[in-house]
């Protein structure tokens, strides 16, 4: 005897409709149904194929079955089942999931209902509840297909938050609270229950069974990753499996799950609910969690990047006074930034005034911090600060006066402070507090820099300073820079201009040339014991090592790199290293600590080596007393050359000593910038001296050589293994400089920056003169060349 | 007045029901669903079809008035047997007992008026 399916689904029908017929006195609707489905067998034997109208015509000879009299069966869901859709089905299956969802996206539970994906199949069980209350008819595969799925997530979920329902009784026993937590349990009990009362729909069962069983397999799957990046980032407390576990996760981590403990208010991106529950996170134990520390470094040596955020809410910063940049933060951004400058191409020097306006659009007042790189050998010479529109010269004091006054002002009494200190390299940070709610702040930089020669000693060069890492929400690309140099000053290749107009971008340097008369041998300055002299002799060759980290961020331009080193520097080594040295070859991907294989280069490359340090982001920087270190013992030159904006934590460390240079420029450009530094490049070495008499033939220029000579002078005190720290801070001091040792910083008045044992400023710097008064000045002139013209004219 | 007497007719049908399937049974020994509707059908008011035999000797079965058992076949699905058991035999003669009294009652009644 064969069935077609027609035929098979119609005798089910037929015979759920003789089951809901039965009443009380009918005897066991089991064991009635099963005598009817014999007798109906028995009476189609012989016919073959069975078709509906020999089951209807079998059921006909059947007669009416208890009391009820059997009509033609619609093709109704025999799935439907047939437990009762009493107050327990609504309050359980439909009301509470329905309560628990609602709530879970009102408040924002991410960790519950981490995708839309959680979401949907969440809202699949109050939607199959009334679905299969209401019996819809002839939609018999999808409901089926809703309740399995419904009952899939409910099982997934009362199993993953198994652990807090004692939580929730004794919370439901002593306040009343905590009947959603039990709510997947709940819907699961009945739901299942359902489906095993189905005995007479013996199809229901094994498709709701897979259904359930493939919602499981989903969440599961969509937990698992999750799961296992939670298990990786537990591994990762110990710093020493870090590497390892970012190497782990960059293949089949969650990136976005990481992101999360470091920026938790996202949406979408949180989970995995299993573990929420397990860990006991809601409730319990929060603290097992992995730290914003662990997650900030595995997320940067799993992708290279670091936390610089599209900037957050905070209402208490807690980095303010403290010489970490950190994320954006929400609402500080800078609403102007311009460098004016004054150049001598003669003379090769250059002093920059860099002037920041910052504003803060949120409803706090925030802190703002810039790291800056400087020119290579470059120093900030002033500060200044705008308060209540009065600009505030810097008082100079040690470092750790001047760091300890702002913490005071800044953190605790909250008024109006700006401090600038040396990072390491050339590179500075620039802290400004308060940048009032809803309000701005106005602050800026005097910069003096020498300008390395050309090998045709016709042209002086300036790397512009630029900032490497904020924590402003939105910083411009690009900044208008007014120029001045009497030999003419541009970009290279452009045409040169004594007042020369234009923009520059603010995260990676440009270099300007400006020009020189070749046969100018010396420059001077009258000091305080006679003259201060720079000459230029021509360079020695040195030996070279580049050490290239083999990262993500230098992956877009490590073919060019190659090329350019290859062509420019062609007698240099070039390494790759990662956390420990890699072959060529290696791969570039994720982030890396350069500190050890670094601090190995400057050790291995001696006294006369320059190693040139090419790396994306340094977050990390834990050997950085190695390299300080290595550069105190070997007395070599490192030049750290960053291709992407952040910090280099492991320069702090290095801060001081000798011979460490800073560039931050794209990944395109650093052959050629790393050849205009001297040492390097075949630029001239410059040379400045105090003597009682200039040479005749030195052209005269301004006093900031005499601040680069005290630079050098506290660079030599500095370095060594036997720094002379109390002479240098005194030369630093008392030429107003920004070194390891000292720092320029701006209270409220004088008496406050006395309290804390600073030197007032008295703006000994000369300050290149406003663009508008630069203006003022051009109008005034104009109008009294023509005013004389004229009244020559009259005489006439 | 039809519908009342077919209303009473289907009461006085539904409560015999029993007792006669209960006696066809004792008469039959043990019987499977059809013999006893066949046995049945030459009896007044014993006219019914499975449909209303099943769930009459299912409820019987919970009540412990009769047993089961199942004779597998070659031929098709297997055959359920009912018989009475002995809390069966006791009830039917009991019912039985009661339904003579009541019937010579009403027979009582109904000459006298004649």
């Amino acid at each position: 005897m064969t069935w077609n399916d027609d035929a098979r689904n119609h005798l089910e029908s037929r015979l759920l409709q003789v089951r809901r017929g039965l009443g009380p006195d009918d005897g066991d609707p089991d064991e009635v149904v099963a005598d009817c489905r014999r007798h109906v067998e028995a009476a189609l034997l012989g016919i073959n194929p069975v078709d509906v109208a020999a089951v209807d015509a079998a059921f006909a000879r059947l007669g009416p079955v208890g009391g009820a009299t059997p009509v033609p069966a619609p093709v109704t869901d025999p799935g439907t089942g047939e437990a009762p859709r009493g107050f327990l089905w609504w309050f359980l299956v439909v009301v509470l999931p329905a309560l628990a969802l609602g709530m879970g996206l009102l408040l924002d539970m991410v960790e519950l209902i981490p995708s839309p994906l959680h979401a949907l199949l969440i809202a699949m069980v109050p939607a199959t509840g009334v679905l299969d209350a209401l019996r819809p008819g002839g939609r018999l595969r999808p409901l089926r297909a809703l309740r399995g799925m419904a009952l899939g997530t409910s099982v997934y979920y009362a199993i993953a938050l198994a652990p807090t329902f004692p939580i929730a009784v004794i919370g439901i026993l002593a306040i009343g609270l905590g009947l959603l937590m039990l709510a997947p349990v709940g819907s699961a009990v009945v739901l299942l229950n359902t489906t095993l009362r189905d005995r007479s729909a013996p199809g229901i069962r094994p498709w709701t069974v897979l259904w359930a069983g493939f919602a499981v397999m989903v969440l599961a799957g969509f937990d698992a990753r999750g799961v296992y990046t939670m298990a990786q980032l537990d591994e990762a407390r110990d710093p020493a499996a870090r590497p390892a576990v970012a190497a782990r996760l960059a293949v089949w981590g969650d990136p976005g799950m990481v992101e999360d403990i470091l920026e938790p208010s996202g949406r979408w991106r949180s989970g995995p609910v299993i573990r929420t529950g397990w860990s006991g996170t809601w409730g319990m134990g929060e603290s097992d969690g992995p730290s914003q520390e662990v997650a900030a470094e595995v997320l940067f040596r799993m992708t290279g990047r670091i936390r610089q955020g599209s900037g957050r809410s905070v209402w208490w910063d807690e980095l303010r006074g403290r010489q970490t940049v950190g994320p954006a933060i929400h609402g500080l951004r800078a609403q102007e930034s311009r460098i004016d400058g004054s150049l001598d191409g003669d003379a090769g020097l250059a002093y920059l005034e860099w002037s920041w306006v910052f504003a803060n659009d949120g409803s706090q007042a925030q802190e703002a911090r810039c790291e800056l790189v400087l020119p290579p050998e470059g120093a900030v010479s002033r500060l200044t600060l705008w308060v209540d529109g009065v600009p505030r010269e810097a008082a100079v004091g040690s470092r750790a006066q001047t760091i300890a006054a702002y913490q005071q002002v800044a953190v605790r009494e909250q008024r109006d402070p700006a401090l600038v200190t040396t990072l390491g390299g050339d590179r500075v940070l620039l802290q400004v507090f308060p940048v009032p709610a809803k309000g701005t702040l106005r602050v800026r930089l005097g910069i003096t820099a020498p300008m390395p020669l050309a090998p045709d000693r016709a042209r002086a060069r300036l790397l512009l300073p630029v900032v490497a890492h904020h924590n402003l929400e939105s910083l411009a690309e690009r900044q208008p820079v007014w120029l001045a140099a009497k030999g003419g000053v541009g970009p290279v290749g452009a045409i040169p201009a004594v007042d020369w107009r234009g923009e520059a971008p603010l995260g990676s340097s440009v270099l300007l040339e400006a020009g020189r008369s070749a046969t100018v041998a010396a420059a001077w300055t009258p000091d305080e014991r006679g003259a201060v002299v720079q000459t230029w002799r021509d360079p020695e060759p040195a030996p070279v090592t580049v050490v290239i980290e083999a990262g993500a961020a230098l992956a877009p331009s490590a073919d060019v790199l190659r090329r350019d080193l290859a062509r420019s520097l062609p007698a240099a080594r070039i390494q790759f290293i990662q956390d420990e040295p890699v072959t060529d070859g290696t791969p570039f991907r994720g982030g890396h600590d350069g500190s050890g294989a670094v601090a190995t280069a400057v050790a291995d490359a001696g006294s006369g080596g320059t190693v040139v340090w090419i790396h994306g982001p340094q977050p990390i920087g834990r050997r950085g007393q190695d390299l300080r270190m290595a550069l105190d013992r070997a007395g070599g030159r490192l030049v750290e050359v960053a291709v992407a904006p952040g910090p280099v934590v492991a320069l702090q460390a290095t801060d001081g000593a000798g011979g460490t240079r800073s560039l931050r420029v794209a990944g395109d450009q650093v052959a050629a910038m790393i050849a205009t530094l001297p040492g390097i490049g075949p630029v001239p070495v410059a040379e400045r001296r105090r003597t009682a008499m200039p040479p005749d033939d030195a052209v005269r220029t301004s006093d900031h050589l005499v601040r680069l000579e005290a630079l050098d002078r506290i660079r030599t005190l500095l370095a060594g293994m036997q720094p002379d720290r109390a002479t240098a801070q005194a030369l630093a001091q008392h030429h107003r400089l920004v070194t390891p040792v000292s720092g320029l910083v701006v209270l409220e008045t004088r008496a406050q920056e006395i309290a804390q044992g600073l030197t007032p400023g008295d703006g000994a710097v000369p300050s290149i003169p406003e663009p508008e008064t630069w203006a003022l000045l051009a109008v005034a002139l104009a109008a009294l060349a023509t005013f004389a013209w004229r009244q020559r004219r009259r005489t006439a | 007045m039809d519908d009342h007497l077919t209303a009473w007719t289907v009461q006085v049908r539904k409560g015999l029901l029993e007792v006669l399937v209960l006696n066809a049974l004792r008469s039959a020994g043990e019987a499977y669903g059809y013999d006893l509707v066949r046995s049945l059908a030459g009896h007044p008011g014993g006219d019914l079809g499975e449909g209303t035999l099943y769930p009459l000797l299912s409820r019987l079965r919970l009540q412990g008035l009769v047993a089961t058992r199942l004779v597998e076949s070659d031929a098709g699905p297997a055959r359920k047997y009912y018989r009475l058991t002995p809390a069966g035999e006791h009830t039917l003669d009991a019912m039985n007992d009661h339904l003579d009294t009541v019937l010579a009652g009403w027979k009582r009644l109904r000459a006298r008026r004649s």
